[in-house]
C-alpha cells in the first residue's frame, strides 16, 4: 500500500490534474471534493485494497493523510 | 461521530417547505416545485407526504429523500427512492445516506431502488450495498414509416416477425383487467412487487399522462399487461412501453411480440421503444428489435419536454441481489419536468 497510489485514486476520481493533491489537501481545496466524491472515493480505495469502510469513517477522515491512515488501519485489522 | 441533524419522516404540514427546498436546491422551476396537484400525486400517502427530511438545529430543511411504497399495506413492499437531494457544505459529508438508512430502518420492506440514479452516485449506492446497473434501451421501427421525426432509425430496418398466437387486447376496464393479474401466480411473486392500488393510482390517475393498458394473450392465456403511453414531436408520434405487468419469464416475449401492432393499430406511428433490466436481449435483438445505442448510431429520444434529440443513459440501484426487471415506469421516472398546462392526448 503507498500513499501515492491513494493520492492518484483522488486524482483520478475528482478529475483534476497529477500533482493536485497531496497528502494535507481536504474537501475545501477542491470544487469537485464533495460529499459523492467522498464516498467514490472511499469505494475505490475499497475495490484496490480489498477492505471495506464504516460510515463513520468517513465523517471523521478530513485530510488525504487522514485517508491514509484509515487504509492503513484497516489492512493491519 | 453524533450528528447536528435531525431525521424524520415529512408531514403533510411539510409540504410547503418540501416544494421550496425542491426549487432552491434541486431545480428552479421543476414541476414538484410549482404543482401542488403533481406533488401530492407524486408523494402524498394518506396524511403523510413519502418524504425523510435532514433538518438543522433551526429546523430548516437541509435534505429530503422522496420514495414510493409499492404496497404499504404489507410488511413484504418494495419501495421506490425518488428525488435524493442535501445541500453541500453541511458539516456532515453523510447526511445523504443518513437519509437512506433511516428509511431502511424504519419503514417495513423487502426490498428498496431506484431507478434514475446519477451516474455519478453509484459508488454511494455500492457503498450502502445496493446493486447497480444499466436499463437496456430496445426499439422496434415502423419499416412503412417514410419520415422520421422523432428517432434517428437504422438504414435497414427489420420485417417484423409475428406469431398468430399473440394478441394484445386495449384495455378500458383497467380494474377487471388488474384483477385477473394478482391471481397469477408469476405475477405474485414478482419484484418489485406493484399492489393493485398502486398501479391504478400510478397509470390512471396521473394529472397529465394518458396511459394505454393492452391484455397481452398466448394462445387465448392472459399472461398480463402492456403498459405505454404515446409521445408526439412535431409531426412525429411514438409509442413507449412505460411497464409490462407479468411474470418475469414473459416479459420479453410480449415485447417482442408487441411490436407487431406497428403492422396494424399503430401503423402511423414511427416506433415502440422500452427501458427495462433483466431482459433477453438476444431474443428482442434477434427478434423484432434494435438495441438503441450512440454506436450503431439510432437515436431514440427520452426527453420530450422540452424534447431533446439525443439518447439517454437510465441507471438503478437496487438492494435485492436477484436480477429483476425494472422498466421507466418505475420509482419517478415517467413523468414531466416541469409544469404543463392539461393533460396529454
Amino acid at each position: 500500500m503507498s500513499a501515492s497510489t491513494i493520492i492518484e485514486i483522488f486524482e483520478d476520481i475528482l478529475d483534476v490534474k497529477k500533482g493536485t493533491v497531496s497528502l494535507k489537501t481536504t474537501s475545501s481545496d477542491i470544487d469537485q471534493w464533495d460529499s459523492v466524491a467522498t464516498v467514490n472515493i472511499i469505494v475505490a480505495l475499497e475495490e484496490e485494497f480489498g477492505i471495506k469502510f464504516k460510515l463513520k469513517d468517513i465523517q471523521t477522515a478530513k485530510t488525504v493523510q487522514d485517508f491514509v491512515e484509515l487504509v492503513q488501519s484497516q489492512k493491519n485489522e | 461521530m453524533s450528528s447536528s441533524f435531525k431525521l424524520r419522516f415529512a408531514k403533510y404540514i411539510d409540504k410547503e417547505d418540501i416544494m421550496s427546498f425542491i426549487g432552491n436546491y434541486w431545480k428552479k422551476n421543476h414541476i414538484l416545485s410549482n404543482d401542488k396537484i403533481f406533488f401530492d400525486f407524486q408523494y402524498r400517502y394518506e396524511d403523510d407526504l413519502q418524504f425523510v427530511l435532514a433538518l438543522d438545529t433551526t429546523n430548516r430543511i437541509v435534505g429530503v429523500l422522496g420514495y414510493m411504497q409499492y404496497d404499504p399495506e404489507k410488511n413484504e413492499q418494495d419501495i421506490a427512492l425518488a428525488l435524493w437531494k442535501v445541500i453541500p457544505n453541511l458539516s456532515d459529508p453523510v447526511l445523504g445516506i443518513k437519509l437512506i438508512e433511516y428509511l431502511r430502518d424504519n419503514t417495513k420492506h423487502r426490498s428498496m431502488f431506484c431507478v434514475g440514479i446519477n451516474k455519478k452516485t453509484i459508488g454511494v449506492f455500492k457503498f450502502m450495498g445496493f446493486q447497480t446497473g444499466k436499463l437496456v434501451h430496445f426499439a422496434a421501427f415502423n419499416k412503412e414509416c417514410k419520415t422520421f421525426s422523432i428517432a434517428i432509425p437504422p438504414l435497414k430496418k427489420k420485417n417484423f416477425v409475428c406469431s398468430n398466437s399473440w394478441n394484445f387486447k386495449k384495455t378500458k376496464t383497467v380494474e377487471l383487467s388488474l384483477e385477473k393479474l394478482i391471481k397469477l401466480s408469476g405475477y405474485k411473486e414478482k419484484k418489485p412487487h406493484k399492489s393493485k392500488n398502486y398501479i391504478l393510482k400510478r397509470y390512471l390517475k396521473h394529472p397529465y399522462f394518458f396511459y394505454t393498458f393492452h391484455e397481452a394473450y398466448e394462445k387465448n392465456f392472459y399472461l398480463g399487461l402492456v403498459v405505454s403511453r404515446k409521445v408526439q414531436h412535431l409531426s412525429g408520434s411514438a409509442l413507449r412501453i412505460i411497464d409490462v405487468l407479468a411474470d418475469d419469464k414473459y416479459i420479453s416475449k410480449i415485447i417482442n411480440e408487441f411490436a407487431c401492432t406497428l403492422n396494424h393499430s399503430y401503423s402511423e406511428y414511427e416506433y415502440i421503444d422500452v427501458y427495462g433490466s433483466n431482459l433477453d436481449i438476444s431474443l428482442l435483438t434477434k427478434g423484432n428489435y434494435e438495441l438503441v445505442s450512440d454506436y450503431q448510431k439510432i437515436i431514440i429520444p427520452d426527453y420530450f419536454s422540452p424534447f431533446e434529440k439525443k439518447n439517454i443513459d437510465i441507471y438503478f440501484c437496487t438492494t435485492d441481489n436477484q436480477p429483476s426487471c425494472f422498466f421507466k415506469g418505475d420509482g419517478d421516472q415517467d413523468n414531466p419536468r416541469i409544469k404543463k398546462r392539461g393533460r396529454e392526448y
